[in-house]
């Protein structure tokens, strides 16, 4: 009896190690490149500089600030892109930044229209999924009741991903596929990197959802009670000032008084 | 009794002047940037935070200073960089309570002004100029020396507490009401409690620049008077290093108070920023105040007083004290004349050189084999230790002895020997002959041993007393020869 259970627990874990590459890699694997794609792909690496991140200046920040987010590191996307990754909107960089704490890159950038996927909690160092609770949220759950604990430090490792049949679809760095694609940035041809870099970005939307589609109680494109949040935690990511302000103002351009942002 | 009411209403409204919280964000910027993780990095690759620890904020040395007293002009939405910049020497919304004016860094701008820091930046400082600031200045801004830190530092928070709370009592009984205690009380006891870096710290903040030898190689000073820019001196470039070798340095470093820090020693005075340089007639460390400056706190009293003055010519920076000297032409070193040590010494190395070329010559011209004869001292040795009669007696007592008398005298001494000498080597063959035959019954063997033991004994002293008795009379006419001669 207990051999039997073994065995299955042994064959469900490796399915599940088997099957980690997830859906996101079935899909590049599938996307057969137009000769457009190519070539915008080739461009972009032409007209891409390198920035050379510096390390701490003997002048420090005058007030405590944070610090950087270790769990970007598990990402294959930051092998390329920086950490943190968003660097040209001034207007949305940081509130994107900050969502990179707790949303998983794949959950904004991959959205196959042709699938239906759901959203866990995952710990990004192993994969595996967190129950969901109330208290994964950075507000805390009963600040009603206590007023002066309205925020907490998020877990730094736990974030919303999607998953397809059970499985996360993300790529990590230690996944076979971003291990190659790392060595053959080093010592590919330019042509060899403009379809590896064409082919991870083809299933992939540049511009992730709007602030709304999770914040407006209407859309829910994260359902976040089924994420954990109680009521009190759901009304206030819906009632959010922020995302408010710039479901007002989505003219990158255009400046807003501040006291505008706090109506 | 309008009067009363009047005075009622008045003791009453007394318990209302009470402090309000204080809202140290009454602009709402909390509402964004207390967000974890509004991070970036820029178009130079610097890391940049956007969020402020609010919690550390509110227990920060400008806890209560709202966010727009210093960045004043962010008025929209992104901000203007050129609006956040900041003016330290901007007078901010806090009031002096005493006298009610507005406070103001500018008195520590104008001290700094009178430093050898006074290039440092002061104003239209942000959070995305550091990198510009590391670049292209040498002296340091208000936020390379400052941050915003903890209110009350981790190190004195026991003290502090302690202190706060016999504060109600010992303060209270004349300072009433919540507004004093809130406001002005931590205040005072903060001062109270004591400094808020201890010698250590205060080090580490100047040899976070001083200690980097390539940065200061790279400063570029300029003369008061003449204006002339030149590159710094090796003591300048050194002077961390040089410090860290005295003692003053190697206690700070082995965590003891009794020494002087850089500030300690540079600006003494209750003003810290008026770093001048040491040519400076007004700075500190300028050799006409260094009795002053030494004997500040009760650390060398005795170098205010007239004739200590040397003491204070102790260099705290010497180079010498890093052994950084190259040694393929050292009679060549500029430190090496002006070291009293080499000068101390020199006389003797002098002396010592002309002992060894004097040994050297006496020993190629004057060396011999003759066997050398005590010229002094010789005489004592021998009535002292040996027991002889003093060289004059015995010269005196030969004298008086006739040549001849002392021939015979001597060959009888010669003959007794002789015949003593052969007694000896019959024993020696006796005892050899003894020691070959085989071994006879124990008795007989103890009568015969203890007889040969005798003889043989009986032997050796005849021959000490023979020689006893020989070895005066067969030197004295060889003396007394000498001594005729």
């Amino acid at each position: 009896m207990y051999y039997r259970l073994f065995i299955i627990g042994l064959l469900s874990a490796m399915s599940h190690h088997v099957m980690a590459e997830g859906l996101y890699l079935q899909e590049i694997n599938n996307t057969v490149l137009t000769e457009q794609q190519i070539n915008e792909s080739k461009e972009k690496i032409l007209e891409h500089k390198d920035v050379e991140v510096r390390e701490k200046l003997n002048v420090a920040p005058f007030h405590q600030r944070g610090q950087l987010n270790a769990s970007l590191e598990y990402s294959t996307c930051t092998g390329c892109h920086l950490s943190p990754p968003h660097t040209k909107s001034e207007r949305t960089r940081t509130f994107m930044n900050m969502h990179t704490q707790f949303i998983a890159c794949e959950t904004c950038h991959f959205r196959p229209k042709d699938k239906q996927l759901n959203y866990q909690w995952e710990d990004v160092r192993d994969g595996m999924p967190i129950k969901a609770k109330s208290k994964l949220f950075r507000q805390v759950a009963n600040a009603e009741e206590k007023p002066q604990e309205r925020v907490k430090a998020l877990h730094s490792f736990y974030k919303v991903t999607p998953f397809y049949q059970a499985n996360a679809v993300v790529l990590r760095k230690s996944d076979e596929f971003a291990q190659e694609t790392a060595r053959l940035w080093k010592a590919g041809t330019e042509d060899e990197k403009a379809i590896r870099r064409a082919s991870i970005h083809a299933p992939l939307e540049e511009k992730g959802p709007e602030c709304s589609a999770c914040h407006d109680k209407d859309e829910q494109f994260l359902d976040v009670t089924a994420l954990g949040a109680n009521n009190y935690q759901a009304d206030k990511i819906y009632n959010n000032i922020i995302a408010q302000f710039f479901a007002r103002y989505k003219d990158e351009d255009s400046r807003i008084r501040i006291m505008r942002i706090l109506k | 009794m309008i009067r009363s009411f009047f005075l009622l209403f008045i003791f009453l409204l007394s318990f209302n002047v009470d402090a309000g919280p204080r809202y140290s964000d009454p602009d709402g910027c909390l509402s964004c940037h207390a967000y974890e993780g509004l991070n970036f990095i820029d178009e130079n690759g610097v890391f940049r935070s956007a969020t402020i620890d609010s919690e550390h904020y509110a227990s920060s040395l400008h806890g209560s200073v709202p966010c727009k007293d210093c960045h004043r002009e962010v008025i929209d939405y992104p901000h203007k960089v050129e609006n956040t910049e900041v003016d330290c020497g901007a007078s901010c919304h806090i009031e002096e309570p005493s006298e009610g004016v507005k406070y103001s860094h500018d008195v520590i701008h104008e001290e700094m002004d009178k430093s050898v820091h006074a290039d440092g930046w002061y104003k239209g400082l942000t959070g995305g100029n550091r990198l510009e600031e590391v670049e292209t200045e040498q002296d340091p801004s208000c936020r390379r020396c400052h941050s915003n830190t903890a209110y009350i530092a981790e190190s004195q928070l026991e003290k502090f507490k302690e202190a706060f709370d016999h504060a109600e009592t010992e303060c209270g009984n004349c300072h009433q009401g919540k507004a004093w205690m809130g406001q002005f009380g931590g205040h005072i006891l903060r001062r109270f409690v004591g400094r808020r870096w201890n010698n250590i710290e205060n080090n580490q903040l100047c040899i976070q620049c001083h200690g980097d030898i390539e940065a200061m190689r790279d400063v570029t000073q300029e003369d008061k008077e003449t204006h002339e820019k030149h590159p710094p001196s090796e003591r300048f470039v050194q002077s961390s290093a040089s410090y860290t070798k005295t003692l003053h340095g190697r206690l700070i470093d082995a965590n003891s108070d009794f020494g002087a820090s850089c500030i300690d020693c540079h600006a003494p005075e209750g003003w810290k920023h008026e770093i001048r340089a040491y040519t400076d007639e007004k700075s500190a460390s300028h050799p006409d105040n260094l009795g002053e400056s030494c004997g500040q706190s009760n650390c060398h009293g005795y170098t205010k007083k007239p004739g200590n003055e040397g003491f204070t010519m102790t260099d705290m920076h010497s180079l010498s004290l890093l052994g950084l000297h190259s040694m393929d032409k050292p009679l060549e070193d500029a430190d090496l004349w002006e070291s009293n040590w080499f000068r101390g010494a020199l006389p003797l190395m002098v002396a010592g050189i002309a002992l060894a070329i004097g040994s050297l010559a006496w020993w190629i011209l004057y060396r011999t084999d003759k066997k050398i004869i005590a010229k002094f001292g010789g005489d004592r040795f021998e009535r002292v230790m040996i027991g002889r009669k003093p060289k004059k007696a015995r010269a005196k007592a030969a004298a008086k002895k006739p040549r001849v008398a002392k021939k015979v005298e001597s060959t009888e001494a010669a003959d007794t020997l002789k015949e003593t000498t052969e007694t000896v080597v019959k024993a020696k063959a006796a005892t050899a002959e003894m020691k070959e035959t085989p071994k006879k019954p124990d008795v007989e063997n103890k009568v015969e041993n203890n007889t040969v033991a005798d003889i043989a004994k009986e032997t050796t002293e005849a021959v000490v007393k023979k020689q006893a008795s020989i070895s005066e009379p067969a030197e004295t006419p060889k003396k007394s020869d000498d001594s005729e001669s």
